[in-house]
């Protein structure tokens, strides 16, 4: 079944069902349904088919979604060429995945050498194209969705999905079918844009942001959301919202995704924000693999046992299989995952392996069936032969009161293979002096301690709230040097 | 950085390999003045400390040493001195 067909089948039955809401409008399915059918035979009046690729560069919330609905309808593969990206980025993306035009809103969407479709002038033409067939039956397994990963660990990975991949995810997720769900990151960002499209797939209605500037808890208690789903940095702005205005409404259950969702964070939020915290683990290639309910926070920083569908195994060195709470690597098996990279073999001759994915993440399955995640495994720091990993140290230095988060990276030694070193962000009127937390760490890591550690104003994050560790290296490179 | 800050750096990592004595104001003031400049056989270190010496030596001097490499040196004043003029070089 298409993502057409499905919405087609909401919009039959359940057409006054709000499908997506926003701070001035609400959309029923009947609505969307129509208005990604009356755009989809503009964007074919206009040109385009299911040969070509096309960028879409398209910022207003609603807008993206129903541009993507229509591409999907009428078979042409998409990639998201996000409006905050500098253009010569969005080029070499759009190279990557072989992209013949951009769709966008204004001319500084545009790119050099690629044919532009401004959204306006696609809508302009809706009229003309009233009455012209709506399309024939496609194969839903060609991969219409390119989406790219966060690029934490070089220039971004790109995955490639068909209809039957994201419908495959979309049910093995979360059921949103009753549900309204808020996702304040943008709908540029993938897993955003999974997110909404698993909703609309399942037929539950996406509350969008869209610009809005109120706080979190006023917004989700204006829209009635029944599920609020967060980064670990909109985690903690989460938390100073709540501070302000309040804690969620009792109905809203919280999804942390993303990053590594601290105890700290979970502890505060329980406490104070909602009961119904919820943390996942998930990857762009394999969507979620494990979701750790509320009564299953501890100190462990578990992310709950592998949803149903999911397979997991974590592996010795040897690639034996590890016992109940030995540390290994990680590997998944998920309904619809990916089989490999889009233009990089290497990566995928690493990755993907007899079957399954491989993300390089560190882990533990234990006796009780939560999966716990340590890290990746290329960042593990060996010095003078001893294993280190940058989470243990990072989850001792959030145990300071000072502390709000730290990140640990090692500093290159020819003698010593690599000296564990952090930088920590503390938190708002804190004092405390690198010095201190050295010996603070000691005290509990003995000699996996970081060496050094430096007080940032703030730790450099991507915009999904990972820490850039290249960056952390790099600066104290510099400063060596 | 003066004398007084290298031999901090040494003190720093006589603790982090867990030497006591570095701890006593007894011996840590005297060395940090330059009144006190103990030899090393007569500190004993074992090599977890003598690691953590080299360690801290890299990570705030940037000067590469291997633990095997503190034998050259007569006293840890002697160590401090030869870092001074490296970092001087």
């Amino acid at each position: 079944m298409t993502f057409a067909e499905r919405l087609a089948g909401h919009a039959q039955r359940r057409a006054d069902a709000p499908a997506l809401v926003t701070p001035c409008a609400t959309i029923t399915y009947g609505a969307l349904a129509q208005e990604v059918g009356s755009l989809a035979r503009a964007l074919r009046h206009s040109g385009v088919d299911a040969a070509e690729i096309v960028g879409v560069t398209v910022r207003g919330e609603v807008d993206h979604l129903v541009v993507t609905l229509a591409l999907l309808a009428i078979g042409t593969p998409t990639v998201v060429l996000a409006s905050r990206e500098p253009a010569a980025s969005r080029g070499r993306l759009a190279a990557r995945v072989g992209v013949a035009r951009v769709l966008g809103e204004r001319s500084v969407d545009s790119i050099a050498g690629l044919r532009f479709l401004a959204l306006d002038a696609v809508r302009a033409g809706m009229r003309a194209a009233e009455g012209e067939p709506d399309g024939t039956s496609r194969d839903p397994s060609r991969r219409l969705l390119y989406l790219t990963g966060s690029g934490t660990t070089g220039e971004p990975k790109i995955v490639a999905y068909a209809e039957r991949d994201l419908a495959k995810h979309a049910d093995a997720h979360i059921d949103y079918s009753r549900e309204r769900v808020l996702r304040p990151a943008h709908v540029e960002y993938n897993n955003s844009k999974r997110l909404r499209l698993y909703t609309l797939w399942q037929g539950g209605t996406c509350v969008l942001a869209d610009g809005s500037t109120d706080a979190l808890p006023v917004l989700c208690a204006r829209h009635d959301a029944t599920w609020l789903e967060v980064s670990p940095v909109h985690g903690a702005s989460l938390l100073a919202a709540v501070r302000e205005h309040g804690p969620l409404p009792s109905r809203t259950r919280v999804r942390i995704g993303g990053a590594r969702a601290p105890i700290g964070l979970r502890r505060a939020l329980l406490a104070e924000a909602t009961p119904r915290l919820h943390v996942s683990y998930g990857t762009t290639e394999t969507s979620c693999v494990s979701l750790a309910g509320p009564s299953m926070h501890d100190a462990r920083e578990s992310v709950g046992p592998p949803v149903a569908g999911a397979e997991v195994e974590v592996l010795r060195a040897d690639r034996s299989p590890a016992a109940p709470g030995e540390s290994g690597t990680i590997r998944l098996r998920t309904p619809g995952m990916a089989t490999g990279y889009v233009d990089d073999d290497d990566a995928t001759a690493r990755h993907f392996r007899d079957g399954w994915f491989e993300p390089g993440d560190l882990a533990t399955l234990d006796v009780d069936g939560q999966l716990v995640i340590h890290g990746r495994a290329d960042d593990m720091m060996i010095m003078n032969g001893i294993n280190i990993y940058p989470v243990e140290i990072e989850r001792i230095l959030e145990r300071h009161p000072a502390v709000e988060s730290a990140a640990a990276f090692p500093l290159a030694s020819g003698v010593h293979g690599q000296i564990p070193v952090a930088a920590v962000e503390l938190r708002a009127g804190m004092r405390c002096a690198g010095g201190e937390l050295v010996a603070f760490a000691r005290d509990l890591l003995g000699v996996r301690a970081p060496r050094r550690i430096e007080v940032l104003a703030a730790l450099p994050r991507n915009a999904q709230g990972k820490v850039l560790k290249r960056e952390l290296v790099a600066g104290l490179a510099r400063e060596e040097g | 950085m003066d004398a007084r800050a290298v031999r901090q750096v040494l003190i720093d990592g006589l603790e982090a390999g867990g030497f006591a004595q570095a701890r006593r104001t007894t011996f840590r003031e005297p060395f940090l003045d330059g009144t006190l400049d103990p030899a090393f056989d007569d500190l004993e270190l074992d090599s977890l400390a003598r690691m953590e010496v080299c360690i801290a030596i890299e990570v705030a001097l940037g000067i590469s040493l291997a633990p095997e490499e503190l034998q050259r040196y007569r006293s840890l004043g002697a160590l401090a001195d030869d870092l001074l003029v490296r970092l001087a070089a």
